[in-house]
């Protein structure tokens, strides 16, 4: 017979739950990764105004951040594999983690799309006139002056986004993959008792986001000192 | 050079004479969010009742090769619309407009009768129509909570219904007269009491009848036919009663 | 695919059903966010008093633990107490069956404050340096300077992002079927239980949450706009 909450059970899940942690940092990294790179080009297209790209831009953006991941993921594993068997290619047997991986690299570039658009915007628009004023080219102010200040300013805020993309990979249980969150609901179903697994996630997100944080103090602090 | 040859060739024909063939792959969706019929195990590979009658029909049908997957119920549905999935399980009941959609299995393979619970003690509710003014705590898109909206469409008096979220809420729900009702099958009442602390009770009148189906592509009629007649056999020789007792401690035509 | 496109209106309309539940946990949730993160953010900043260095443990700390074990824990940590009293109080007894909306709101108000907090705690730093010198030099006190001349210049840079939270909010509120409250995304599931039309349904919320966000998304760009009036701003164009 059973208690409704047991804290033994948290000690008995957490080997089982961590063992997934690499399917979570896997699925974080390159949501990240590619979020980061897809959502640079995003940010200049909106900053520069950039004719077709801007509206596509905006578009994209308001539809991944308004609507659910959950419908994102499934208009990327069941539309992706129709939209491209018009080019005769199938992929309906691809594996399902890689769907997952596309859908969560779309959706946090759009997120970080305005993260990075709002961090370069704060640097002072004296910083590009003494960068101009010295000789410098456009893509090389970017690149040494404005991109190294607006990435201080955005750290706090890339720090939250990562969290926030590490707990959003709950949902990737619906496709059947087991990350931790997944794990814990899985244990969940098995034996009826949910919330211990997810007291033993949240330990690991806690520790995960503190790692994070004094990693992101410590670069802070000693390379990019004002 | 040439005798070797001539050697090989004749092996060739003789497999092909014998009827040799590789046997299709079926894919199996199966559902991970109910404990014991469709679920993850320790090692995380789909498991449970649904998953084992469906391994002992593979084992009797050669032509075909199961490769089981395991996903959310919504996805097993969309899974079989996008032509991810030929069958998919999860204890699925029949109703007319599901049937509309999609092909169900003829041979049903699992008892799916649903009770009332109550809070140990209660006398108060025996049939659905005592649950007129009072909360019934049902999941949402599941057969019990349309049957419950169906009902309230029926009648002047209505029934409270209340959408549950985790195991553990609704019988802190129920136990606590947060909410008067729920429904569950009998063995899933026997494994809620068993988890969390005795604290149920279970109405004898029945909620609603059905049995457990499996449900085919449209176009799998075929695939659907072979798989009943293998149901059929197990059902005769009392395999599937075997499996039933292992995964959930009662035969499958029994509550 | 088989789908019917006749099939989301129905469940259009029951999402909208349960669309006031979604909008009061996001908007008052980000209310008391707002009212509470921005001194939690000042205080870490400046670094007050311990405060400041409670708040520092405990900020990253929070910030780890997801929306759904908010909810959860909530749910019994508000609950289980009243349970026990109800035996000796009338009130704790009506107390204890409260509408779960409640409940949702006070876990969705603490991540917000946490969320926003460290919002404002990026967008404080970057005002830069000379705001704070020149109006110390001007004889502005501490708070004054806050006041009158950093909060309103951090308010534009927070803006974009505090754009993103409330809609985390907005998308996030739909967790809280985990203790069963009814929002837009599980109304529209509703519709679907019946004859298995999940992907209609799904697409029927996505249509709801899109307007609220994009909705959203045009007010704080006008704010940002009106705001940014007269802030120099660097990056091109």
């Amino acid at each position: 017979m059973g208690k409704l909450f047991d804290p033994a059970l948290i000690i008995e899940y957490a080997p089982l739950i961590l063992s997934r942690l690499p399917v979570t940092l896997l699925i974080v990294f390159w949501a990240i990764v590619g979020g980061s790179v897809l959502g640079t080009l995003l940010a200049l297209a909106r900053i520069h105004k950039v004719p077709f790209l801007n509206g596509a831009a905006v578009f994209f953006i308001s539809f991944v951040r308004g609507t659910p991941i959950l419908i994102q993921m499934f208009i990327v594993y069941y539309g992706l594999p129709l939209l491209l068997m018009y080019f005769g290619i199938n992929i309906t047997r691809w594996a399902k983690l890689n769907f997952v991986l596309v859908s969560y690299a779309l959706n946090n570039a759009a997120f970080l799309a305005e993260i990075i658009r709002s961090a370069i915007l704060s640097v002072p628009a004296s910083q590009s006139e003494a960068a101009w004023s010295v000789g410098l080219s456009a893509s090389q102010t970017f690149r040494r002056i404005i991109l190294p200040q607006a990435f201080r300013t955005a750290f706090p805020a890339f720090g939250a986004r990562v969290i926030n993309a590490m707990q959003d990979t709950a949902l990737a249980f619906t496709l059947g993959i087991l990350d931790i969150l997944g794990q814990a609901q899985a244990i969940g179903i098995r034996t009826y008792h949910t919330l211990e697994g997810y007291v033993v996630t949240a330990i690991i997100f806690i520790v995960a986001s503190l790692l994070m944080e004094h990693t992101f103090a410590f670069i802070e602090r000693r390379r990019l000192a004002r | 050079m040439k005798r070797s040859f001539v050697i090989g060739l004749l092996i060739a024909l003789a497999f092909v004479g014998t009827g040799y063939a590789a046997p299709r792959e079926i894919f199996v969706g199966i559902g991970n969010a109910f404990e014991p019929y469709a679920f993850i195990d320790e090692k995380g590979e789909p498991a449970g009742y649904d998953v084992a009658v469906l391994k002992e029909v593979d084992a009797r049908l050669p032509q075909y090769e199961f490769k089981f997957d395991s996903v959310e119920f919504t996805n097993l549905l969309l899974g079989v619309d996008a032509g991810k999935y030929d069958v998919v399980s999860q204890q699925f009941e029949r109703n007319p407009q599901r049937a509309e959609k999609y092909l169900f299995a003829e041979e049903g393979f699992a008892n799916y009768d649903k009770h009332i619970v109550v809070k140990k003690g209660r006398a108060d509710i025996k049939t659905i129509d005592d649950l007129v003014g009072k909360t019934l705590s049902v999941t949402n898109g599941s057969a019990s909570a349309s049957i419950a909206q169906e009902y309230n469409e029926k009648h002047d008096k209505k029934i409270a219904i209340n959408f549950d979220g985790a195991n553990q809420v609704v019988y802190d729900n129920i136990v606590n007269d947060r909410i008067d009702a729920g429904v569950m099958t009998r063995r899933v009442w026997k494994r809620t009491n068993d988890a969390f602390g005795n604290g149920l009770d279970i109405v004898e009148g029945l909620y609603s009848k059905s049995d457990a189906y499996f449900i085919y592509a449209k176009k799998e009629t075929q695939l659907r036919d072979d798989i009943d007649a293998a149901l059929k056999e197990i059902k005769k020789d009392g395999t599937l009663t075997k499996l039933s007792l292992q995964y959930t401690n009662a035969d499958w035509n029994v509550e | 695919m088989t789908f019917d496109a006749s099939y989301i209106w129905p469940s259009l309309i029951a999402a909208l059903q349960c669309l006031h539940v979604t909008l009061i946990l996001s908007f008052v949730s980000f209310c008391v966010g707002l009212l509470l993160g921005t001194p939690v953010a000042v205080s870490r900043k400046f670094h007050a008093t311990w405060t400041s260095y409670a708040l520092g443990v405990l900020i990253p700390i929070l910030k780890g633990v997801p929306l759904v074990l908010y909810v959860l824990m909530f749910n019994f940590a508000i609950l289980k107490p009243l349970d026990a009293l109800s035996e000796y109080y009338a009130w704790a007894d009506g107390l204890r069956r409260m509408d779960k909306i409640y409940i949702g709101l006070v876990a969705m108000s603490v991540s917000a404050t946490v969320m926003i907090s460290e919002t404002m705690r990026s967008a404080l730093s970057s005002v830069s340096e000379g705001q704070y010198e020149a109006c110390f030099s001007v004889g502005l006190t501490k708070w004054q300077a806050l006041r009158r001349v950093v909060l309103p210049q951090a308010m534009v840079f927070a803006a974009p992002v505090l754009c993103n939270n409330i809609i985390s909010l907005i998308k996030g509120s739909s967790i809280v079927f985990v203790v069963g409250i009814m929002d837009v995304l599980n109304s529209a599931k509703t519709s679907a239980q019946i004859n298995y039309r999940f992907l209609e349904a799904y697409i029927a919320s996505a249509l709801v949450y899109w307007v609220i966000c994009a909705t959203v998304g045009r007010i704080g760009w006008f704010l940002e706009k009106r705001q940014a009036r007269g802030v120099a701003k660097a990056g091109g164009a």
